[in-house]
Order: C-alpha cells, then structure tokens, then sequence
C-alpha cells in the first residue's frame, strides 16, 4: 500500500531506490510515485484549465510526460514539485496554440456544472478566473487552495518569493474588482 | 500617507504568512478600521469562492478511473509498445466530430428530403415510387375550421383521424403503387444509344417509351407549384433517356446536350432499321458522334458538352514566346552578374597590391574578404643587389609561372638584422629582438624577467634576461613566432613575437 504523504507539496523527493528502480523502468515503484499525488495533480490541472475534460486531458499528459523524462528528475527533488510545473508548461502551451480567449468567452465544462456548478450563483469570478494567466491561475491555486506559504509556493514554481507577493497580491486585488496598492 | 492597510498587508494577512507584532499590529488596525475589515472579508469571501472552485475533488471511483487510463498510457511507455490515443471521459470540444448533428436526428417523417425521396423509390429506373410525388391538396374551408378549433380550445375538432379522414377525402383515388413497371422479357442493356452495340436487339426490338399507367386517371389537378404529372401516354418527342434500357420522356439536362450528340439522346424512327444495307448519307465522323478539331484540321473529337469555351485553349506557340522570353530575361541577368562579379575581381586586385608590401594592412584582406596574396618581387634571375628596396616594393612587374610563391620570395636583410645576428653568435638562424618594459605612466620597469618558452634549441642566445635600469633588454631566438613569458612580482604574462631580421622594436607594457 502507499499511504498518502502527511504533506505532500513539502514532503522532500522521492526515496532514491524507489526513484531509481522508477528510473529503470519498474512499474510498481513508478506507479507508487505517481499515485501518491494523484489528487493533487488533478487539482492543479483542474486549475490550470478550468475545464473537466480539458483537465483529465492534462492530468495524462503529464503523466506521460512524466514516464517519459522521469530520467531527468534530479535525485532528491519533490515529484509532486516537478509533476506541477510539467502540467503548467504543457497548460501553457496549449494556450499559445489556441490563442488568446476572447473577452466574454464562456468558460469550459465544469464538474458538476450547471446550476449545481459550485460558483453558478457567482460566474463573474469564474469568468474572471479564466482570464488570468496559467502561471498565475497555478499560483493562485498553490497559495489559495492548497494553503502553501510564499515560499512554499515559490519553491514549487521557482519564482521569486518577492515577485510571488507580488502577483499574489495583484491577482487578490484584481478577483475582487479591487484597485492594487 | 493612507491610514489603511494595503492590499498586499491584506493579502498576507489572508495567506497566514504574518506573525509576530506585524500580525498584532495588524489584528489592532482591523478592530479599530471598518474599511480595511470590508476589504479584508471581500478578498476572504473570493479566496472561499476560489477554494470551493479549484478543490473540486472527484470521488474515489472517478479517481481510479482516471488514474487507470493513465497508467494504460504509462504501461505503453515503459514497455515500449506503441502508445494508445489518450481518450477522457467525453470528447473535448476541439475533438467531438463537426459533421455530427447537433440535434437527435429527426423522425423519419420529417428526415431530409433526399433520404425519404430514396426511401420512397424515387431514382430507382424502372421502379414506380409508392408515394405520391404531389403534394396532398389542401382545403381552406377546413383549414380554417381547424384553427377556429384550436383557438376555441374544441380539443374533439382536432381529432387526427378526422384530420387524415378530411384530408384524405380530398386525395385523388392512388393509383397501385410500388410495382415495378410492366416491362417486356428482353435484354435490358443500352439498345439505342451505343452506336455498334445491341444492333441484333435494336433490330428485333423497337425503342420503348415510358408510358405511365393510364389505369387510374387522375381526377384532380395537382398544385400548381408542383410539377405536371403525365396523364396519359406520353407522346414521343422525338427525344429520349435511354440509359439502363429504359426510355424516359424528355430528361431535363436534354437542352445542355451538344447537338452532335443529340442524335444519341433521339429516339429511332418507327420502322427505321439500323442495320439496313442502305449507304449513310453523313460522314463516319458525324455517326460516331464526334466532330472536327478546329486546333488540329484533319483529326476529330469528342464533342465538347459543357460550356467551357473553345478559345480558353492558349495557343502554344504563344506560351513557346513567353517561355523564350523568360529564358531571355533570365541568362541576359546571369551574364550581368558574372559580369559584376568579375570587375569586382579587377578592381579588388590593385587594392590589395596596394596594400600588401606597404605593411598597412595583411595581405590580400579587404572588407573581411581574403584574397590570395600577390607579391611583386623581382624574378629569380634578377639581381636584387642592383635594385633598392624601395624599388622593389610596389614594382608593376607582372608574375609568370617563374615567379616564385609568397612564402618562397626572398626576404631582403638589413643591415640591423645582420647585426644582430653576428651579435648572437655564428648560427644563422639565430635572430635578435631588442625592445623596453614600460608601465602604464610610460616609465621604464627594470628587473622584469623575460624569457623565450620552449625548447633549449629554439633559444641560442641567453634566457630568461632581466630588464635593466631603462627596461631595455634583447631576447635571441631562431627565425620565427615564439612565446615569450614576461615575469614581475609574482605574475606571469604570455605574447608571442615573431623573431625575424629587421623587426622593430619591442615595447611590452606592464599593468
């Protein structure tokens, strides 16, 4: 069995024998690896898309990308870490190639959706929310929902911390209509 | 200054990163200011909405479901095997079909009207539709009627067996339908119009007609939009279908039929006889339905029955012209280039000839192109005693296949060089270079230690040498570039200097 990590955002890398049997290609430890941060994964990709069927899209992208370059993860580094910002950049690649949304566009399919939607009674956020860049719908999602601290949050997306503040702090102002300091 | 606390303040309030007396002072502002304890709520209530958004987990089925489709994927990898299409739950927008209906499809009643026109038998050569091909007439009176029933709300005037039994009584008496055509035993291929082909068929057998059944008389006449049914035997036009053995009257794409191959379309005359022994009056070519090539006099060819015109054929000579012309342009602009290029050739030449012996710049380099270097020197059999110099630099002698190469032309020695050979000893090829340390203030620095590196035979004269009180010193080494290392207090600097007879003076610059 692979219980669930306490912590999993700052649990430290992956044991280095399961890493380097994961490494050479042995199922078992490659799939204790991934199934340990499943749910997260599929929170961030939930994020990065704002869409059901988009996110489950990206949720297996990545981890075929992952299987793929798992020889590239450095000893000692956080999976979860790395499975994240493999989500980010194929999120934001597939933003450069269907283009800029357009203001007003409808957001995607949403788990649940409809008036059962959890924000069918305020759709000016979720319309607001998918207008903000990936990255920052990533660090958005880090600090609100998964309750990471700056640093924390700067480690996951190797940012700054200052310009984590800071665009935490520009996106906060511009969610709620508010003008930045 | 504003008294409030700002957004950022807010924000890490928010977060939780605050403690200490940045978070009392915080707590302390906030019990005192409404504003800041609005703002403060309004970007709580967003970070709630944001949280209920994004921490939408599934359940565990959809979970290990999801994650079973991964690991299919990564089993594929890992393995080697080719890699199966990855597929979600439902079809993302960009994926669903674009020919896919939008809507259920509609009932077979109201499908496309191509669909039920097929369904009905219609296109079906030889094969009577079992429906009409009018519309079912319509009665005003009862229309109306209808209406007032609906609008009275008499649910029991609308009764849809009254409906069909009201319409239906207005519809002629149908003729049996969906029986295939009374057609005689025989063969069903193409009789009339192949010219060569059923002759024995088209003897025996006249041209039939397509006769609609006269049975069952329509007593009505059909809407007035609708197309005229036949009712009775169709009288021969003189024109015809006959495609798959059957004859229709008259098929609408009968006007664009060129006329030399409207004779294909017409039907025979009653009683003619095709194989008849009697001499045709037109020619071959008329018969076969072809007609002559206006472009190519004495050959003939099929007739042209679409309207594209005959002149939108271009001549080919005209397009020969064009195409010589082209080729004209196009190597008259090759020879000018070659021409441009070779001139420029010419006029590089002199320039670096200009440049080679008078030392300005490397031989043979203009504007970053490298050119063969060009030495005018005097001929081997020339007596370089009777010549100075300067003479020989830049002599307009022109080289023949005795001149010499570059690195074979003999390099006339000074006096100053044969000096300084005798001063480092007898061996000839032992060269001399004299030269002053010197700091950046332009002062002579004395004890600099400089040496020659490399081996014991590239240096016959003294080394390493010490600089004197004026810097000066002398290094000996044979003919060509060595290393010199110039040692002071520790550091260590590296030039290379090409010993050769008459070299200038050396000057290094110390830091």
């Amino acid at each position: 069995m692979n219980p669930q990590p306490s912590d999993p955002w700052r649990e430290p890398g992956p044991d280095p024998g399961v890493l380097n049997a994961a490494q050479r290609g042995e199922l078992v430890a490659l799939f204790s690896m991934l199934r340990a941060h499943r749910l997260e994964l599929w929170r961030v990709c939930l994020a990065l898309t704002l869409d059901h069927r988009r996110a489950e899209r990206l949720f297996h992208e990545t981890l075929v990308r992952a299987a793929k370059n798992l020889r590239t993860l450095p000893p000692g580094s956080p999976i979860l870490h790395w499975l994240t910002r493999l989500a980010t950049h194929l999120a934001v690649a597939w933003t450069r190639q269907e283009g800029p949304r357009r203001p007003g566009e409808p957001t995607g399919d949403w788990p649940g959706g409809g008036a059962e939607s959890p924000l069918a009674g305020d759709p000016r956020l979720l319309a607001a929310l998918a207008d903000v860049s990936v990255p920052d719908r990533l660090l958005l999602a880090l600090a609100v929902v998964e309750r990471l601290g700056y640093g924390d949050v700067a480690r996951v997306t190797k940012i700054e911390t200052l310009e984590v503040v800071r665009r935490l702090t520009r996106l906060r102002a511009r969610l709620a209509g508010e003008a930045a300091a | 200054m504003s008294n409030h606390l700002s957004v950022q303040d807010l924000s890490a309030s928010l977060d939780g990163v605050l403690s200490g007396p940045a978070l009392e002072q915080l707590v302390a502002h906030l019990a005192g200011c409404h504003a800041c304890r609005d703002a403060q709520s309004r970007l709580a209530k967003h970070d709630d909405a944001l949280r209920r958004l994004l921490a939408h987990d599934p359940d565990d089925r959809t979970m290990d479901e999801l994650a079973r489709r991964s690991e299919t994927l990564v089993v594929a990898i890992v393995r080697g095997t080719p890699e199966p299409p990855i597929v979600t739950s439902a079809p993302l927008a960009e994926e669903e079909d674009p020919d896919a209906p939008l809507e259920p499809p509609l009932a077979p009643d109201l499908g496309r009207p191509g669909e039920r026109a097929t369904a009905g038998g219609f296109g079906i050569i030889g094969f009577r539709p079992p429906v009409p091909t009018y519309a079912p007439p319509s009665d005003p009176d009862e229309v109306r009627r209808l209406i007032d029933a609906l609008e009275k709300g008499n649910a029991g005037g609308l009764d849809a067996a009254n409906v069909r039994a009201n319409v239906r009584a207005n519809v002629p008496a149908s003729e049996p339908l969906g029986e295939p055509l009374d057609e005689p035993a025989g063969p069903s291929f193409d009789r009339v119009e192949q010219p060569g082909m059923g002759e024995a068929a088209r003897r025996d057998e006249p041209a039939r007609h397509y006769e609609p059944r006269a049975d069952a008389p329509r007593t009505d006449a059909p809407r007035t939009d609708a197309p005229p049914i036949p009712s009775g035997p169709a009288a021969p036009s003189g024109r015809g279908f006959a495609h798959g053995g059957a004859w229709s009257a008259d098929p609408p794409y009968h006007d664009q039929v060129h006329p030399a191959e409207a004779a294909r379309f017409s039907a025979p005359a009653a009683g003619s006889d095709p194989m008849s022994r009697e001499p045709r009056r037109e020619p071959a070519w008329s018969r076969w339905g072809m007609e002559p090539d206006p472009l190519d006099p004495g050959t003939y060819r099929q007739p042209i029955t679409d309207p594209f015109p005959i002149y939108a054929r271009r001549p080919r000579a005209g397009r020969n012209r064009i195409r010589s012309q082209i080729m004209r342009a196009s190597l008259v602009s090759a020879l000018a280039t070659v021409g441009g290029l070779l001139a420029l050739v010419l006029v590089l030449r002199p320039s670096s000839l200009a440049t080679d012996h008078a030392g300005a710049r490397p031989a043979g380099s203009l504007l970053g192109v490298r050119l063969p270097p060009v030495l005018l020197t005097p001929h081997a059999h020339d007596d370089t005693s009777t010549r100075t110099p300067s003479a020989v630099v830049g002599s307009p002698d022109v080289r023949d296949a005795a001149t010499r190469g570059a690195v074979e032309t003999r390099v006339p020695r000074g006096s100053a060089a044969d000096s300084s050979r005798a001063a480092a000893g007898d061996d000839p090829h032992a060269e001399r270079i004299c030269g002053q340390v010197v700091n950046m203030a332009g002062e002579p620095v004395a004890d600099v230690v400089i040496s020659v590196l490399g081996a014991a035979a590239t240096r016959p004269g003294p080394s390493p040498v010490r600089s004197d009180e004026q810097g000066r010193f002398c290094l000996s080494a044979t003919s060509g570039p060595h290393v010199v290392v110039i040692e002071r207090a520790g550091l260590s600097q590296r030039i290379t200097v090409g010993f050769a007879p008459g070299a200038p003076e050396l000057q290094i610059l110390l830091p």
